[in-house]
């Protein structure tokens, strides 16, 4: 029995994915937090690419590349962020953020 | 899939999320050891996912063996992300889950989105990410590094997530007629003329519009045809717009992320000596401004 594309992207995607969210919810670290969201754009390209290859066609992949058009600019924007927070407080910490929790 | 295979994945899932719990920066006493008992777990954890991709999914032949190998890099890899306790650790082991998910993108003939995954994801980002860790971070580990919070909610979080897609996978869905479709037999999909996954051109692209699909009969002599060619007319007929609309989100947010991050100087709370010098470097923009150009 050969592997099943599919099955075997989308389980791995999942698990990227899952362990992203993972280190999102788990780090106080604003720059590993913005990491695990780009954890999590790697799953959701392998999942695309996986569903990609059951479709047969190159739409998938087409989508994955406009992902990381997205995930570039993610990634611009949060930086610029974290820069201008670190120079507000002095420090990466997420929770020298938390005034809104109450 | 059967009803064995999905139990078996949930208790390698199991395992796992119980070893990443235990990798996860803790500032307990007892952390050293349960770091050491959660990488034993976890590594066990891999083995056993190897274990399941070659017993219930299949692995035979140097593509689906490349496969299994790169799956558990990414995944290993992606774990130390999450848990190592300096970030600039963390961004190099980020560059080796890009590069496992090239190889996994190259193993489907996606060679386009693998270099730009390498490029753009290795490369660009990767390298600001490292700037703004060099920009600011202090010396040494700090506290909030070494201390997770809420480790139980968020892994038990993680573990939800990926079970459920575990268990949808399993559902029979309506295209699974196409189910047959294989990593070994799909490597070279797209450079056969005569697979549907792209129309093969007779002469490539002609001036005056896109190229027409080749002749049944011809299908054989046609030049193998690149996936980079394929994707190419992909993004530039059908996702046209899309592209331009990604190059205006591109520009917006460079200028964004400019905004965002300038510094802004308060003029009250500039000394004497400092506002002088500011007077003195606007003026000499406005004299170079005035000034002859020879």
């Amino acid at each position: 029995m050969d592997l099943d594309v599919t099955h075997a992207y989308v389980l791995t995607g999942g698990l990227l994915f899952a362990i992203g969210v993972t280190g999102f919810l788990a780090r106080r670290n604003l720059i590993v937090m913005f990491l695990a969201t780009e954890l999590m754009f790697q799953g959701v390209i392998l999942n695309l690419v996986g569903f990609g290859v059951r479709r047969g066609d190159l739409h998938g992949q087409a989508f994955a590349l406009f992902l990381l058009v997205i995930a570039a600019v993610e990634a611009g924007v949060a930086l610029g962020l974290v820069v201008l927070l670190f120079r507000r407080k002095g420090t990466l910490d997420a929770d020298a953020w938390a005034t809104m929790k109450g | 899939m059967s009803q064995t295979a999905l139990y078996v994945l949930y208790a390698i899932l199991a395992a796992g999320a119980a070893g990443l719990y235990m990798i996860l920066p803790s500032t307990r006493a007892d952390a050293p050891r349960l770091r050491m008992a959660g990488a034993i777990l976890g590594t066990a954890a891999l083995a056993g996912l190897a274990a399941y991709l070659v017993r219930w999914i299949g692995a035979q032949g140097l593509g689906n063996g490349l496969f299994v190998l790169f799956a558990v890099l990414a995944i290993a890899a992606a774990v130390r992300v999450v848990t190592h306790p300096r970030p600039v650790y963390c961004v190099v082991y980020f560059i080796l889950v890009v590069l496992a998910s090239t190889g996994l993108s190259l193993l489907v003939a996606a060679e386009f989105l693998a270099m730009a995954l390498l490029i753009i994801y290795g490369g660009a980002i990767l390298v600001t990410y490292i700037f703004v860790i060099m920009l600011a971070q202090q010396t040494g580990e700090s506290l909030y590094d070494r201390n997770a919070r809420e480790p139980l909610a968020a892994v038990l979080m993680g573990f939800l997530l990926v079970a459920a897609t575990a268990q949808a996978l399993t559902v029979r869905d309506p295209i699974a007629a196409h189910a047959g479709q294989t990593v070994s037999s799909f490597r070279y999909a797209v450079a056969r003329p005569s697979d549907q996954t792209v129309r093969p051109v007779a002469d490539g692209p002609t001036a005056n519009g896109p190229a027409a699909p080749a002749a049944p009969s011809q299908q054989s002599d046609a030049p193998p045809i690149g996936n980079t060619w394929a994707v190419g007319q992909v993004l530039m007929t059908t996702y046209v717009m899309a592209v331009e609309i990604a190059g205006v989100l591109l520009l917006v947010a460079v200028v964004g992320a400019i905004a965002i991050a300038r510094k802004r100087i308060d003029p009250a709370a500039l000394t004497p000596e400092e506002r002088r010098r500011l007077e003195e470097r606007k003026d000499l923009h406005q004299r170079g401004r005035q000034a002859a150009p020879f």
